[in-house]
């Protein structure tokens, strides 16, 4: 009868894992298409976005459709995965305040079901290219930037957590802060020099998207310094959201 | 030990606030548990009651670690088993195998044995051959027994049960009697929350009055409940 004990961590790790897929399993959940929607997303933005830049506002840009297609993957997981903090706490409330979760465990949780997504998606885009012809060499590289958008979108969406623990408006502020992320981020548009892309380099996110591409795409390394930032900045990123994270979270369950 | 909440009265403080508000914020703060010291030791069955409010879910709460305490300090020597609320975690919309594995890994119960005991599980929460079936399908009873049923899988030394006996027809809850005397045979720890007197009469000689935070009276079940029924 006795179950056999096991260390601490193992178990851990399968609450994260069930919650997860869980998580993943409600989201996809007596929809006709299923899975099939979190590529529909994408897609469907694909077709608005190709229209209105290449037919209304003339981007002749070569390649622009693939171009297109791999910033909105990127961007609909980076969305998810930060809205994913800002609900995961509240949504899983009963369970915080009944067991003894850590509350970091609830969003991370969040983060890898939107992971789990993204890796297919990803996997399904690189076969796509790979069909087509059109991936690069250096393709086996974007795993790099990857992970790094993912440590980033994991670290954001610990702070988008905590802020929306203490915060009734967080939501509200948040949906403006992700437009203007959209737009601060090379997604739908090509800057790919000038003043423009220097500015742009700042933002953590649009560092991933650049490397994602020049690996998956163009055939092209950077500078390492470009690299080693974009690594570093990601990193600090996940390392902060987790840390203030994890100082606040024995007050969580109550609060809620 | 104390713990001390502090109820805004304003459900939540916003950004908005915080920026071009005045920046002051009022709020109560409640003392839910006043200076509370107990000790229980191991193989004991301690009862708690008290009226609404007393205190009991949130002493309890911070016993399983879910609080910490504003103030003083709680020890606890071994693993704890929270039966705080049954059926945590549970989705409808997931199916019966799906809310088992998740329900029971909540609890501590590794996966592996989540899985060899399935079928297990079922039978003796009522079920019969639904493990694909949506956890929303089955009755509110069968899904109480079923929560029963997984939360008994934790096989912690110490268990901390809040009112979760007060589900199920009678069979169901002579099942859980007896479960909770063997484990008390087997020389468990358990502090039960209930207002079923004859129940705590059954598993604990020894009872806790908690009322507005603080211990009222501690001692054998009739000089507990007489004092309780005198507030």
């Amino acid at each position: 009868m006795p179950a056999s004990p096991s260390p601490r961590s193992l178990l851990r790790w399968e609450v994260m894992r069930e919650l997860a897929l869980s998580d993943f399993r409600l989201k996809y959940y007596d929809s006709v298409l299923g899975y099939a929607w979190s590529m529909l997303s994408p897609l469907l933005m694909l077709a608005v976005f190709y229209f209105v830049f290449r037919f209304v506002l003339g981007v002749t840009t070569p390649g622009y459709l693939v171009y297109l297609l791999v910033g909105l993957v990127c961007w609909s997981f980076f969305q998810d995965c930060s809205y994913s903090g800002l609900t995961a706490l509240a949504g899983k409330a009963g369970v915080l305040k009944a067991v003894r979760v850590p509350a970091g465990l609830v969003v991370a949780a969040g983060v890898l079901s939107t992971m789990i997504t993204l890796a297919i998606n990803t996997t399904v885009l690189v076969l796509a290219l790979g069909l087509a012809g059109r991936l690069s060499p250096l393709a086996p590289l974007a795993l790099l930037p990857l992970v790094c958008l993912a440590l980033f979108a994991a670290g954001t969406s610990f702070l988008v957590a905590l802020a929306g623990v203490q915060f009734r408006d967080a939501s509200l502020i948040w949906s403006v802060l992700l437009q203007a992320c959209f737009w601060l981020t090379p997604v739908v548009y090509v800057a790919n020099a000038g003043p423009v892309a220097e500015l742009l380099y700042l933002n953590p996110l649009a560092r991933c998207l650049y490397l994602i591409r020049w690996f998956l795409l163009y055939d092209y390394f950077p500078a390492l310094r470009f690299v080693v930032v974009t690594v570093a900045a990601c990193a600090g990123t996940f390392v902060l959201g987790v840390g203030v994270f994890l100082r606040r979270q024995a007050a969580i369950p109550e609060t809620l | 030990m104390s713990k001390v909440f502090s109820i805004p009265h304003q459900k939540r403080k916003t950004v908005f606030d915080r920026v071009f508000g005045r920046g002051h914020y009022t709020f109560e703060t409640f003392h839910a548990l006043r200076d509370v010291s107990l000790r229980v030791e191991a193989g004991e069955f301690v009862g708690l009651v008290g009226r609404n409010g007393g205190g009991k879910s949130t002493l309890l709460r911070i016993v399983a670690g879910i609080y910490p305490p504003t103030t003083g300090s709680v020890r606890v020597e071994g693993a704890v088993a929270p039966i705080l609320e049954l059926g945590v975690g549970f989705n409808g919309a997931l199916t019966v195998r799906d809310n088992v594995f998740l329900y029971g890994v909540l609890l501590g119960v590794p996966r592996r044995s989540l899985e060899v005991r399935l079928m297990d599980i079922l039978e003796r929460a009522g079920i019969g051959r639904f493990e694909d079936a949506r956890l929303e399908t089955l009755s509110t009873g069968m899904r109480a027994r079923l929560a029963f049923t997984v939360a008994l899988l934790a096989e912690a030394p110490i268990l901390l049960v809040d009112e979760a006996l007060a589900v199920g027809d009678e069979p169901f809850q002579a099942q859980c009697i007896s479960d909770l005397e063997r484990r008390k045979e087997e020389g468990r720890t358990a502090i039960l929350v209930s207002h079923d007197f004859s129940l705590l009469r059954r598993l604990c000689p020894r009872m806790v009055l908690l009322d507005g935070g603080a211990v009222r009276e501690d001692g054998p079940p009739e000089r507990v409940i007489e004092r309780y029924r005198a507030l």
